[in-house]
């Protein structure tokens, strides 16, 4: 036999065998696949904070957001992680003194540049807009909380011991981590736990929608007050909005 | 010309050895035993067949798993038909009888329990 003949032949064989091999499991999948929903592009969420109503001494979202995200927070103020944490900007101008307390949390870029940043696609934008940390990938190189113009992603030095909601996994050390505005809650038509917390305290200073629909709750909002976005001279396109920044 | 079928012969014997022992003792090997595993609940259905588990519960959980992070469909997984690796537990209740039989056998080291729940 020819050794071209021979190369060509077992080429064609070995084809034939991952075929064999592979068909029944991707013909399983497929069946799966044809009647899951995915995360839609027609969906873009979005979060408006309306600072007036956000009391200064209120951390529900903060205490909510922990329980709901089993977060890593032991007191330790160099390695505690915050996927939502509350800041006061003070104004030193004389004419205006001024004291805010803002909510910060990823702000789900449309551009985000934590995903650029990212070496291995661990963390990434998905269809409907939410950018988001796959801890199964992140290796832990810290490029994305670099990257972050909104210091909105922590770093698990430690692992976490806590388990206080049985429904989310924790996180190993070494990996990173930041506000998925809970897609876990949201794939099932749930609202984050921040927004839920916010409401049962009667604020209402968290509101999370969908920015393609132009009757949603979030687009009347924005059409009818003036919004601020944090760093807009970037251009990462931030999707979560401030009244009253 | 003889001197050299003399040789070829003695390089023939000696790369037959080491593959007629190896040959040999895979023949006599002793019949390997599969590991002890927790029975499931009675009265449950697997996912998939036992031997297609056996072969390929990884790609399946893997597969779930891009489905959920990358793609947002969780219906599979948080639905009535849960299917994600949390929901092995409803029948396999204790992962040290199941998960831990085998991959300790085969020194696998699982990374899935440092943050899911078994």
């Amino acid at each position: 036999m020819h050794r071209r003949k021979f190369l060509q032949a077992s080429a064609v064989l070995s084809v034939g065998a991952a075929g064999a091999y592979a068909l029944p499991l991707l013909t399983a999948f497929k069946s799966r696949a044809a009647t899951a929903k995915a995360a839609s592009a027609k969906l873009r969420w979005g979060m408006v904070i309306d600072l007036g109503r956000c009391p200064a001494d209120c951390t529900a979202c903060v205490e909510a957001c922990k329980t709901e995200n089993n977060v890593n927070t032991r007191g330790d103020a160099l390695r505690d992680i915050y996927r939502i944490r509350k800041v006061t900007l003070e104004s030193t101008l004389a004419a205006a003194p001024m004291q805010k307390s803002v909510p910060l949390l990823c702000n789900h870029c449309d551009e985000p540049p934590c995903a650029l940043a990212c070496p291995i696609q661990a963390t990434y934008k998905r269809a409907d807009g939410i950018v988001i940390v796959d801890p199964h990938r992140c290796m832990g190189c810290r490029y994305c909380m670099i990257a972050c113009p909104y210091n909105a992603r922590h770093f698990n030095f430690r692992g976490n011991p806590d388990q206080l909601s049985s429904a989310y996994p924790k996180r190993q050390h070494g990996v990173a981590e930041s506000c998925d505005l809970c897609a876990h809650l949201l794939d099932q038509g749930k609202r984050p736990a921040c927004v839920e917390a916010c409401e049962k305290v009667q604020a209402k200073a968290l509101v999370i929608g969908n920015l393609n629909d132009p009757n949603s709750e979030i687009s009347t909002l924005l059409r009818n007050h003036p919004v601020k976005r944090l760093r807009e001279e970037l251009g990462c396109e931030p999707k979560v909005f401030y009244i009253g920044l | 010309m003889s001197r050299h079928r003399r040789a070829i012969v003695v390089a023939l014997v000696l790369m037959a050895v080491p593959l007629l022992y190896a040959v040999l003792t895979f023949a006599a090997r002793p019949a390997s035993k599969q590991p002890w595993l927790e029975p499931p609940a009675p009265n449950t259905t697997c996912i998939l067949p036992t031997d297609r588990m056996r072969y390929d519960h990884m790609r399946y959980l893997k597969t779930l798993r891009d489905q959920v992070m990358r793609e947002g469909r969780r219906e599979q997984v948080m639905g009535e038909h849960a299917q994600g690796i949390g929901s092995c537990r409803n029948c396999h209740t204790h992962r040290e009888q199941f998960c831990d039989r085998c991959h300790e056998r085969s020194s696998v080291r699982l990374d899935c329990f440092g943050c899911h729940r078994y």
